[in-house]
């Protein structure tokens, strides 16, 4: 590995398409996957985590807290300027983190900044490394600016976005001089451009490893994204517990795991990866036909199921076609498309982001919208997040597939430093990265 | 039914069925034309599909072979005979491989029948295909047609199977292009032929599984067809009708590889032409045929007239005839049979005339005759007295001078006698000669009828003779009359007489009137002797009576003078239950 170089602006694609980078649209649950990552670039959050899941400093240079973890102080870096030169002070970061954490009682002293509430809070750090509680300041001329390693300079809404170095940041200067981000890009089109050179990086599917060129550089996440089908509610065929099971029976993870998934990610019948929670193994991911069919064949079986899937992501398309499959051995007609209208099942792809199994189950459980007309399961331990876990699968209305890593795909010029480039949420850490001029 | 109107329709009878019969003619010879022409267009079409399906079958193997005998397949087939191989890299292999190849389907499939990869179905690797595993020498077997199961259902297709043997395990390669409509517009069809497919690949006859290269509207009047077929899996036809005409289809059974019947292949072949042309030569027949009634209308009028105006000439001049006028001719205008009828006609009333003449003539002399006859026997009678009392003078004049005065007075009161009976006998004739117009006034029947009844009680009571009983039987409710009361009375008193003169031994005279609907009825009946009815019908004639003394006049004054009041008298009587006569007056 040679030394890092200064220079270069790094040309990215991806397929969502942004419409606008407003805190204002920070939801703490489901913002887009292009959101969070773009957000870190530009924006800072007052802890970080390493690749170990460990909090460290970022903004806040140290913290405390009562033995409660009722209160929490932060004391922040005061060499840290925003982009349009203001330098950060302890109202500012109260000013976005009371926007973004409204239960949050929070107040300032100095360059301290003092978190309350009257439940203890001991995965507040944890919390506050969610890119939706990044610090920012809203300008007079009523711009946001952040403190990242980039700034916004460039913004052609749900199309482009160039980001160009932060000089003035306090970790010190990117190798990078820029990012050239195109939104919207189909994943074909992004291999086509990276195969000729277009593109500098990619996002990979991992039935698509397959087709990359054999010097693309592959960068990989955790398997934190959880595919899963979930049946809608209301609808008649969904309420039907037997087919909700024999449907779940039907499935051959293994098979797509080995042939969609390039062996990539892991088949799971839980909602936590087994890495996370611990219990996972304790959800059966095996098929069994046998017992599907006999599901089936009992009397007052719909005919048919209507399964909906991400019309932008051609991976769920090919698992949904594999569902059909499946679903048709077992006697179950499932039809699929890529319109959500009348769906009675929704192939979804929802990530986890939080090391804290705790939180990460609550956090799925409302994605999933299991909890609307019951109340929300305790989760506050990892015996409760088991129980609150196996009563929402019981009944078969979320059907887990797999926990699946993002994958990117690069050109063999770019190179990191001392970081993965890629964190275990599938983070871009391109301040760390830096682009090997010399080679074609 | 007039002769003209006869002849009409004989020329209209002939007229239509003669243009009726070409027509039929002309339409049968068209249609077992068509018929010839139409199984050479199906034959030729059929013929046109076969040798389509065979090259296409041929063009599929080629491909086949060719994808078998790809380097990406070779190195396919060695990996697969490694223990740990990871086949899941190849299972987008097909997709390319047929896209390249153009094949419409394509599965690479291992030695166990497992599918590595799928073009039309490409989430169904790891599946079993098990039919491919049969003992079967696929390099040398020749296309086939199979069914093929898509995400979306079954489809037809024209299959090849070839196998690559690399070690000790074999890789498959199944390929096949798809039938369907882009394969039935590939053949290049005549007018009016259309062609259908129809994959027999669900247990019932199904609509919507007609693959057609042209809109098939009702596809299910198809069903007889599509299933008699199905069933003996032979070759059929069936004739349909549509709503712009009839077709008829003719199917060929599909067979797969196991000679199961996978699907039938429909040349339809469209008889609008040919009911287009029958309807054009119906049209023709039928306008050709109103031609011909029309002409033959102007015609049998114009031949009509010419034969029928001499027989209604004769028509015409018969009923003057009948009418009376005895004298009325026919032109004879032409020397034909009708001329010749005419002169017999114009011949006959001639004769008609003449004998009418003669008859009058002989009527009168006999009339004349019974006058005389009549005269000469009145008068007799009268006279023989007449002659032996002037004789019974002279005699004794001659003879008896003392006795003269006494024989002079009793010879004069007897010739006094008789010249009062001639005198009477003249009268009668007279009165007959002189019947006068009646002089009409209202006049009350029963009224009428009492008075003169009454005059002849002191006859119904003649000492000496047996009584006659008169019963009055008359309806108060009749109106009154117009009539001549005094030729009325006269004439019923002649009616009187006769009754009393028809009842020497005495009975009954009952004179009943009654009241009916525009009418007033007299009825005058007594319980005589009677009459025959030879007698009956010739009562009223003049100078008949059935009496010793009678003239025979009375019965013909009452019915002069019945007649000539408006009404009508007629005679009921059998012998030896009297006689009845009834007067109906109208009201």
């Amino acid at each position: 590995m040679g030394r890092p170089r200064y220079g270069g602006v790094l040309r990215v694609e991806m397929h969502e398409a942004l419409t606008n980078l407003d805190p204002d649209e920070w939801p703490a649950n489901g913002m887009e996957s292009a959101k969070e990552k773009l957000i870190p670039l530009i924006f800072e959050r007052l802890v970080r985590l390493d690749e170990n899941n460990r909090p460290q400093p970022a903004l806040a240079i140290s913290w405390q807290h009562d033995s409660k973890n009722k209160r929490w102080r932060f004391r922040l870096r005061l060499d840290v300027k925003f982009h349009d030169g203001s330098p950060i002070t302890a109202d500012i970061a109260a000013t976005a983190l009371r926007a973004s954490a409204a239960n949050w009682k929070l107040s300032t002293q100095g360059d301290t900044l003092a978190i309350d509430s009257d439940t203890p809070m001991p995965d507040l750090l944890f919390d506050l490394a969610q890119a939706s509680h990044s610090i920012y300041l809203r300008g007079s001329d009523q711009k946001v600016y952040g403190t990242g390693p980039f700034q916004l300079t460039g913004w052609d809404p749900g199309k482009r976005a160039v980001l160009a170095a932060n000089e003035q940041y306090w970790a010190g200067r990117s190798f990078l001089d820029g990012l050239s981000i195109v939104m919207g890009r189909p994943l074909a089109e992004q291999m086509l451009d990276l195969e000729l050179g277009k593109a500098d990086f990619i996002e990979v599917w991992p039935n698509e490893l397959r087709r990359l060129p054999k010097e693309t550089k592959t960068w990989s996440s955790s398997a934190h994204i959880l595919i899963a089908l979930a049946f809608e509610r209301g609808r008649p065929a969904s309420e039907d517990a037997r087919l909700r099971e024999a449907l779940a029976l039907s499935i051959d993870r293994a098979a797509m795991h080995n042939w969609l998934l390039q062996k990539q990610g892991e088949t799971t019948a839980a909602l936590l990866p087994q890495k996370l929670s611990g219990y996972a193994f304790l959800f059966s991911a095996k098929a069994d036909l046998k017992k599907s069919r006999q599901l089936v064949s009992k009397p007052g079986q719909p005919a048919s199921l209507n399964l909906a899937y991400d019309g932008f992501d051609p991976f769920s398309r090919s698992v949904a076609d594999r569902i059909v499959v499946n679903a048709r051995e077992a006697g179950i007609a499932v039809n699929v498309s890529s319109r959500p209208l009348n769906s009675d099942i929704r192939l979804l792809r929802l990530p986890i982001r939080t090391p804290i199994p705790e939180s990460a189950l609550a956090s799925l459980l409302a994605s999933l919208r299991l909890t609307d007309d019951a109340p929300i399961p305790d989760t506050s331990s990892i015996e409760a997040a088991y129980a609150a876990e196996y009563a929402a699968l019981s009944s078969y209305r979320v059907i887990p597939l797999f926990h699946i890593p993002e994958i990117f795909g690069s050109s063999p010029r770019l190179k990191t430093w001392m970081t993965t480039g890629i964190d275990q949420f599938g983070d871009w850490r391109f301040d760390d990265m830096w682009l090997d001029m010399e080679k074609p | 039914m007039s002769f003209r109107t006869r002849l009409l329709v004989m020329i209209l009878l002939a007229v239509s069925i003669t243009a009726g019969l070409v027509t039929w003619i002309a339409v049968v010879r068209m249609r077992i034309a068509y018929e010839a022409l139409d199984n050479q267009r199906t034959a030729a079409s059929v013929a046109q599909f076969r040798q389509e399906f065979q090259r296409r079958g041929e063009d599929v193997v080629r491909r086949v072979e060719g994808i078998a005998k790809a380097e990406s397949i070779m190195r396919l087939a060695i990996t697969s005979n490694r223990p740990d191989a990871d086949l899941s890299q190849y299972v987008d292999e097909a997709g390319s491989l047929a896209a390249i190849n153009s094949l419409d389907f394509l599965e690479l499939i291992d030695a166990d029948g497992a599918i590595i990869s799928s073009a039309q179905w490409p989430a169904r690797f790891g599946y079993k295909a098990e039919w491919i595993i049969s003992p079967v020498d696929w390099n040398n077997e020749r296309y086939f047609l199979k069914s093929e199961e898509l995400k979306d259902g079954i489809v037809l297709a024209l299959a090849a199977v070839r196998a690559v043997n690399a070690g000790d395990r074999t890789l498959y390669i199944a390929g096949g292009c798809r039938l369907g409509k882009e394969f039935l517009s590939s053949l290049v069809l005549q007018p009016g032929i259309r062609v259908l497919l129809y994959p027999n690949l669900t247990q019932q006859f199904s609509p919507q599984a007609f693959i057609a290269d042209s809109e098939l509207p009702e596809p299910e009047k198809l069903k007889p067809l599509a299933e008699q077929v199905m069933a003996a899996a032979n070759e059929a036809s069936q004739t349909i009708s549509w709503p712009d005409g009839p077709e008829t289809f003719h199917a060929i059974p599909l067979p797969g590889r196991g000679k199961n019947l996978l699907g039938m292949f429909l040349v339809g072949s469209s008889r609008r032409e040919l009911v287009k042309i029958i309807s054009n030569i119906r049209f023709i027949g039928i306008a050709a045929a109103a031609i011909g009634i029309l002409f033959g209308v102007v015609l049998s009028y114009w031949v009509s007239r010419q034969v029928t105006m001499p027989v209604r000439e004769l028509v015409q001049g018969a009923r003057r005839v009948a009418l009376g006028e005895w004298s009325a001719t026919v032109r004879a205008s032409s020397k034909d049979e009708l001329g010749e009828l005419a002169g017999a006609f114009n011949t006959m009333t001639r004769q008609l005339i003449d004998q009418r003449d003669r008859l009058v003539q002989a009527e009168r002399v006999a009339a004349w005759r019974e006058l005389a006859r009549r005269l000469a026997h009145e008068l007799k009678n009268p006279l023989f007295p007449l002659q032996i009392t002037i004789e019974n003078l002279q005699r004794a004049k001659n003879q008896a001078p003392e006795q003269f005065e006494e024989v002079f007075r009793e010879s004069t009161e007897a010739l006094l006698t008789q010249l009062a009976n001639l005198k009477t006998i003249v009268g009668r004739f007279s009165d007959f000669a002189k019947m006068p117009q009646p002089q009409l006034e209202s006049v009350d029947l029963n009224e009428l009828i009492r008075t003169t009844v009454r005059l002849f009680d002191a006859q119904f009571r003649i000492q000496g003779r047996p009584v006659i009983q008169a019963v009055l039987n008359l309806d108060a409710g009749i109106d009154r009359i117009q009539a001549d009361p005094e030729q009325l009375r006269r004439a019923l008193q002649n009616l009187l007489l006769n009754a009393i003169d028809a009842m020497p031994q005495g009975g009954s005279l009952t004179l009943c009137t009654q009241k009916e609907p525009g009418t007033t009825r007299l009825e005058i009946s007594d319980t005589g002797q009677g009459l025959t009815s030879e007698e009956c019908s010739r009562l009223f004639t003049p100078y008949y009576t059935t009496k010793q003394h009678g003239t025979g006049l009375g019965l013909a004054i009452v019915q002069s003078v019945i007649s000539d009041h408006g009404a009508r008298i007629s005679v009921e009587s059998e012998p030896g239950f009297g006689t009845t006569f009834r007067i109906i007056f109208s009201s």
